[in-house]
């Protein structure tokens, strides 16, 4: 954002960018809005795998954001703090699709026993989608974050309230099942 | 044992670039986004991006002139169906229950009862419908109502005639919520009117309406 001010380290411009948000600045509102947009939606996205709850999740980050902004105490980034304001909404989010997946899941289940079907064996791309799919929440989200939009793991770990070390090991585990759930393919020229 | 490792890792990164087709995302859609944070934060100021700061500057003042409008409007109306109904029930009745408490003794009491009458009314509605909106089918019909509703809302919550943190916490619930029933579109998914509900759950918005609103009628004075 060109107009805005050049402050001296990313902390004091995150400390004064907040001050003028505080403070009733539209310019600032947009400026921190703008700085943290994209990663908190490609979060979304990357967890949901749907635009419209991505940008409700997306919207409904940043109406808290701003309307808790005070109590940002500028102990971890304001980046990461905003991150784990998403990862809040977006788990609070997934809560509510997956009651409500699991009902259109077993409607489709009795179509499926209804009209079986034989299906190609899936290739690398899909069987990966699926794995990811069925990790575990935490994992799935410590994956993404770390493997796919390039979170460090301290970012990570600010943002999950976890131990860098946790992140690391759910990273860990993570991977692991997806290597499991892989293995066909670890002989070459299976694709 | 090393040929094992090694086919780890290829999977490993085959994985790691795969992946980041994974929900791929689009473009981050960060103006309409914008556009809708604004419109739910009611942040007039905040519609704009900085580089039309210049315009920004004149365009608050229009909107605030024109709530102004709209807030001596609506504070007209509801101090008139206020003051009516206090008068028909007669005087008194000046205890506090958290509604607007203004100062000067008799003569204050009258408006003071008059405003937590119409607030009382205001949540009454509001209860009414979102208890309908939750438990009936979709109804484009909603939204005209939401829209009516919202702008008592923030019509109060502009007043600040309300000052007790419980009641303007749940008028602000309240707006929120109405605003998201205002932006559902008959086309929209179950999905999205099933966040909405679950919202009010969360928030527990009937209940503290409930709370808030007296049994029965609006209470009058010596009623």
């Amino acid at each position: 954002m060109g107009g805005l001010a050049i402050a001296s380290s990313p902390a004091a411009e995150s400390a004064s960018l907040v001050g003028r948000v505080l403070g009733g600045d539209p310019a600032a509102e947009r400026a921190l809005y703008d700085a943290n947009v994209n990663r908190v939606y490609r979060l979304a996205h990357r967890m949901i795998g749907d635009s419209d709850l991505a940008e409700e999740y997306t919207q409904e980050t940043f109406i808290r954001v701003f309307d808790k902004l005070g109590d940002f105490r500028g102990d971890a980034a304001l980046s990461t703090w905003i991150t784990s304001v998403a990862i809040s909404v977006i788990y609070n989010g997934m809560r509510k699709l997956k009651r409500q997946r699991e009902r259109e899941r077993s409607l489709d289940d009795a179509q499926a026993m209804a009209a079986p079907r034989r299906e190609a064996e899936p290739d690398l791309k899909t069987r990966l989608a699926t794995a990811i799919d069925r990790l575990p929440e935490g994992y799935r989200m410590v994956f993404l974050m770390h493997d796919v939009e390039g979170f460090t793991h301290e970012e990570i770990a600010e943002s999950l309230g976890v131990q860098e070390g946790t992140s690391k090991a759910q990273l860990s585990r993570a991977r692991a099942r997806l290597r499991t759930a892989l293995a066909d393919f670890r002989r070459p020229g299976h694709e | 044992m090393n040929d094992a490792r090694r086919e780890e890792h290829e999977l490993d990164d085959r994985v790691r670039a795969l992946a980041r087709q994974y929900h791929q995302p689009p473009e981050t859609p960060r103006d309409a986004m914008w556009a809708r944070i604004a419109a739910r934060r009611g942040g007039a100021e905040s519609l704009r991006p900085p580089a039309e700061t210049a315009e920004v500057r004149v365009l608050p003042l229009r909107r605030r002139a024109m709530r102004m409008m709209a807030w001596v409007t609506g504070v007209a109306a509801t101090l008139a169906v206020g003051i009516g109904i206090g008068r028909l029930s007669g005087a008194g009745g000046g205890e506090s229950t958290g509604f607007p408490s203004l100062a000067g003794g008799a003569a204050a009491t009258e408006p003071s009862m008059a405003l937590q009458v119409a607030t009382s009314q205001h949540l009454s509605r509001a209860e009414a419908f979102l208890t309908g909106f939750r438990s009936q089918s979709p109804d484009s019909g909603f939204t005209g109502q939401a829209r009516d509703l919202l702008t008592s809302t923030r019509l109060l919550l502009d007043t600040r005639v309300v000052r007790d943190a419980r009641t303007q916490a749940l008028l602000q619930d309240l707006e929120l919520i109405l605003v998201q029933i205002v932006q559902l579109r008959p086309g929209d998914r179950p999905a999205e009117r099933e966040l909405i509900t679950d919202g009010l759950e969360q928030r527990q918005v009937l209940p503290r309406l409930r709370t808030e609103v007296p049994a029965g009628p609006p209470r009058a004075a010596g009623a």
